[in-house]
């Protein structure tokens, strides 16, 4: 029994560690590649035009329906924290380019830049085999997290207000509690 | 260990995350028609859309014969199932097990006599209950015997 009550909290513990925030120790982050994508004005765009910002990456696609649940999420942190130095970038993988690409950000408004992907950027961020995937990049974009498939929101937001240093935490129930985050220096 | 016995127990034409059993042997004339049960299998926990999704920037289930030989006269898929998944609103018309599609193809007055093998190609975007994955296509070589 002892060991089925150990073996239950060890469990409780390592679930409750996997929902909350879980940004890499800074020795832990490798640099994220630049890159030079066009965005639906035709402009070119490099992850480096964001020096200093902490950028959402994320990939996704218009046949993708996890990526679709997660965009409302991305345009309200978009809203929320653009004034804190923090900025979405979306990638689209669709094939089809802008024809498919235009209709649906136009339909959803999102608010943040949507760029034309590629196998080359896609291969330089180990191959996005699936969708979504999204990188939060530190100030400095070094990696900070990566998440494969549909996660909470709330796990996106905790981590974007470490990244921004925020002292507050999103808990995993959607309310607000209280944590002890340090402000990174990035 | 499944995973590595897979392609021992199902000796098929394996691409991703749906796997085409090895069709048997049709036989036919020149200029007759044949029918192709092709059979697929999905890895389980992911579906793949139906060859006519409800929502249109899905991509739907697709196949396609190679024309050189023979004209593809029909294709019928099976009835799909209607699915609610953690990132649908909607339920979604998809495929989640075996997939048969059953094909009616005309062979050319001039297609070649003798053991060949016409060519099939599937296109299907696959996703779990929390990631999609990019479309693939899987080929198929149907065995025919042609007089």
């Amino acid at each position: 029994m002892k060991h089925f009550a150990f073996l239950l909290s060890a469990v409780t513990v390592l679930l409750a560690a996997s929902c909350a925030a879980a940004v890499k120790p800074l020795k832990d982050r490798k640099q994220a590649p630049d890159f030079s994508l066009k965005d639906t004005n035709g402009q070119t765009v490099k992850l480096s035009d964001y020096k200093g910002k902490v950028v959402l990456l994320n990939f996704w696609a218009t046949w993708c329906g996890p990526c679709k649940i997660e965009i409302p999420w991305f345009m309200e942190f978009e809203q929320k924290y653009k004034d804190q130095g923090f900025a979405v970038l979306g990638v689209s993988m669709d094939a089809e380019g802008w024809e498919v690409i235009r209709p649906y950000i136009e339909r959803v408004k999102v608010n943040y830049r949507i760029l034309l992907g590629d196998d080359v950027v896609a291969g330089e961020y180990g191959g996005v085999e699936a969708l979504p995937t999204t990188f939060l990049l530190d100030r400095t974009h070094r990696i900070a997290s990566v998440h494969e498939g549909l996660v909470g929101k709330d796990r996106y937001q905790n981590e974007i207000q470490e990244l921004l240093g925020m002292g507050k935490k999103v808990a995993a129930d959607g309310g607000t509690a209280s944590a002890r985050l340090v402000p990174r220096p990035d | 260990m499944a995973a590595l016995l897979l392609p021992v127990l199902c000796p098929g034409q394996i691409s991703g995350y749906l796997t085409a059993d090895n069709p048997p042997r049709l036989f036919a004339k020149r200029g007759g028609v044949v029918v192709s049960k092709l059979r697929f299998r999905l890895r389980p926990g992911y579906h793949v859309n139906s060859n006519a999704p409800k929502d249109p920037s899905l991509i739907p289930l697709r196949l396609t014969w190679d024309a050189g030989t023979a004209k593809t006269v029909s294709l019928e898929f099976p009835p799909p199932v209607m699915e609610r998944y953690a990132f649908s609103e909607q339920p979604l018309s998809v495929y989640t097990e075996n997939i048969v599609i059953t094909s009616r193809l005309q062979l050319n007055s001039n297609a070649p006599t003798g053991s060949q093998a016409l060519l099939a190609k599937l296109r299907y975007q696959a996703c779990n209950n929390t990631t999609c994955f990019p479309p693939k296509t899987v080929e198929v070589k149907q065995p025919i015997e042609i007089r």
